[in-house]
């Protein structure tokens, strides 16, 4: 029984997702058994792999979506959703 | 029998002294591993490069967290713990999978994974992101460096013996993880002065050769590694030296070294002068990981932190929070002493979106400096905020640079109330602040006005390169005209009396102290006379501490004010030249 959940996620990390941020990203989803994603302008790439989310390129004031799917994709969305709007400030 | 002398076996190439220094040392090749060395190479069974893979894998884990032990160097453990994610990263390692299920070595595989993600990475707008192309290339050598036991890689290079390392270039990570007590010296094809690199080699005193062909080199030194002579200080580097060439570097090695032992004693004795005039020798940095290097000197604060360095590689300037975080580190290490943070001082040449400014014709004459902050108030009171944050953490000078006139010193005044009424307002500071604000002395002008500025500031700082730039009317970058950035020019020194002159009164009062930023700072046989003129703090490249904080040592008030005395009546820089290095030889001598 393969669950989805998704958000829309607004940037607003003034250096857009780099490589501190898309470290603990990375660090974070790879907690999840889920297959977790970024969107970006319908590029998907997996947010388990660091250098994937680098090269989206993902700046400040775009819109993504993240996506997952599987047994804890509601919860590994909603963290994911969270470092986003704390701008990945606080313990990681 | 050739008739072969021993000097016609000796090789000279010449270079840009990058970092000066001397070594005398077997001279070995770096060369990044490529496709032509991959092609050369049969791939064994699938089952067995991926055993090679999984054991070049954990082998660059072990060497890359060994390193984050050793290293203290911040902006290091920050690339390095980013490149120990990047062995983990999923996408990374099934790409290298698949492609040598499908035949490849892993050599190959690792090669060309690189690669892709490197292009991935290079085709982004992002400055920063696209250098990031840089750790994935950096990642790549350091994996098949394990992977292939024939081609040498600096990574999994274990020094043996004393070196001299030549390469194209290398990355800041790959100085750092050599042992520093075998590397005696660098010769590279880069020509780049600023690079990271560059400043690392710098506070980290390794004598570096630029701009030296590798393709000319490597032809003369062949396959074997041989014996060369590094002279970094004069630009040259000599190939199998001759009897005669060996015993030259020897002694210059020799007396190199004396000096540097006997500069040591300097690390812990106070800067004051003979007859225990107290001055302060301060440091010039860039980043806050230089402070750890700049510590071992021992400086009285840092009297130049280039904040403009932030934005290197940056599409955005940074956060009032991420400007923050870089402040307070240095403020932190150089507690107790003071650290002057001057505000951005960049013109509009950079790639950064909020700093923008029109093409100009005389860049330098423009839109640079205070000037340009003014045109973006946002990004100065974002700045402003931070520094006056830091300064709850250690004492904070800010200073604003290119001030030109009174109202311009005024405005920055109201610009720093203002941050502060609004940091107040957000609640980011409670009770009273504790901070100097100050101005960089270096346009021609601000000299005129001095009695009415100085009611304004607690400091001035002078700027001696841009000074010289601007009264002698000669573009620093142009090689036509750089004889004319000549520091013994009477012009100069009279000015800088002319300067101290009219600030006699507010000096003698403390009501504000003079320091100077400038490479000027770093003669030392220009000391005396700067501590005649009344210049309370002298900031310098922290391999220069030592050697001024002893040039200081050495002399006594009543000596210094003769000396400048004497100086000022000379007219030709010829003279002063002559006067200055004649002083100091016999007064080291005393």
């Amino acid at each position: 029984m393969s669950k989805n959940a998704e958000s829309l996620i607004h940037i607003t990390l003034e250096t857009g997702l780099h490589a501190r941020p898309a470290g603990i990203l990375a660090k974070t989803a790879g907690r999840f058994s889920c297959q977790i994603e970024l969107e970006k302008n319908g590029v998907k790439k997996n947010a388990k792999s660091i250098l994937s989310l680098l090269s989206l390129g993902v700046s400040f004031g775009d819109q993504i979506k993240c996506l997952a799917s599987g047994e804890d994709a509601e919860a590994a969305v909603a963290e994911v959703t969270l470092l986003f709007q704390n701008n990945f400030q606080g313990p990681t | 029998m050739s008739g072969c002398t021993e000097q016609d076996l000796e090789k000279d190439f010449f270079g840009q002294p990058g970092v000066p220094g001397y070594a005398l040392a077997r001279l070995i090749f770096h060369r990044e591993l490529s496709n032509t060395d991959v092609q050369t190479i049969q791939p064994l069974s699938v089952p067995e490069e991926v055993i090679r893979f999984q054991t070049a894998l954990e082998k660059s884990r072990h060497a890359l967290q060994d390193l984050l032990q050793q290293n203290e160097h911040e902006d290091a453990r920050e690339i390095l713990e980013a490149h120990l994610l990047m062995l983990s990263d999923p996408e990374w390692i099934s790409t290298i999978h698949s492609k040598m299920d499908s035949g490849q070595s892993s050599l190959q595989a690792v090669l060309e994974t690189g690669k892709e993600f490197a292009e991935l990475l290079s085709a982004l707008e992002d400055p920063y992101l696209k250098a990031r192309a840089l750790d994935v290339a950096d990642l790549t050598q350091r994996v098949c460096g394990f992977l292939s036991s024939n081609l040498q890689s600096v990574q999994s290079l274990s020094l043996s013996e004393e070196c001299i390392l030549a390469a194209k270039d290398l990355f800041p990570t790959q100085l750092l993880s050599l042992n520093m007590k075998l590397l005696k010296g660098l010769v590279l094809e880069s020509s780049s002065r600023t690079s990271h690199t560059m400043i690392l080699a710098k506070a980290l005193e390794i004598p570096v050769l630029l701009a030296v062909s590798m393709d000319s080199l490597s032809s003369v030194a062949a396959q074997e590694p041989q014996k060369a002579a590094l002279d970094a200080s004069t630009g040259r580097l000599v190939l199998n030296p001759s009897a005669k060439t060996l015993k030259w570097i020897q002694e210059t090695i020799y007396t190199d070294e004396q000096r540097r032992a006997q500069e040591e004693i300097w690390v812990s004795k106070a800067s004051q002068s003979a007859d225990g005039v107290a001055f302060e020798v301060a440091c010039n940095l860039t980043s806050s990981s230089e402070a750890d290097l700049a510590k071992k000197k021992s400086p009285e604060g840092c009297g130049l932190f280039r904040s403009e360095f932030l934005l290197i590689g940056k599409s955005h300037v940074p956060s009032e929070q991420e400007q923050l975080n870089e402040y307070e580190k240095v403020v932190q290490k150089m507690a107790p002493h003071r650290t002057v943070i001057r505000l951005f001082d960049i013109g509009g040449d950079k790639q950064v979106p909020e700093l923008q400014v029109h093409e100009e014709e005389n860049p330098f004459l423009g839109v640079r400096g205070y000037r340009l902050l003014q045109k973006y108030p946002n990004v100065l009171k974002t700045q402003l905020k931070s520094c006056l944050r830091a300064s709850r953490s250690g004492p904070v000078s800010i200073m604003a640079p290119m001030i030109t006139t009174l109202e311009e010193i005024l405005h920055f005044k109201s610009q720093v109330n203002l941050a502060v009424e609004e940091l107040k307002t957000e609640n980011k500071i409670q009770g009273a602040l504790s901070y100097e604000i100050g101005v960089m002395l270096e346009v021609p002008s601000l000299a005129m006005i001095l009695p009415e500025a100085v009611q304004h500031v607690d400091f001035l700082s002078v700027g001696t390169n841009d000074l010289i730039q601007y009264l002698c009317a000669s573009d620093r970058l142009n090689k036509e005209v750089v004889h004319l950035q000549d520091p013994y020019n009477p012009a100069l020194l009279r000015f800088l009396k002319l300067i101290t002159d009219q600030l006699k009164p507010q000096l003698k009062d403390r009501k504000i102290w003079l320091g100077m930023c400038g490479d000027l700072a770093s003669y030392s046989e220009f000391t005396p006379l700067l501590m005649a003129l009344g210049f309370r703090e002298l900031s310098v490249p922290s391999s220069d501490i030592l050697k001024i904080r002893k040039a200081i040592a050495n002399t006594k008030m009543s000596y210094a004010n003769q000396l400048l005395q004497e100086a000022l009546r000379v007219d030709s820089s010829q003279g002063l030249s002559k006067l200055l290095k004649s002083h100091q030889e016999t007064n080291t001598r005393s």
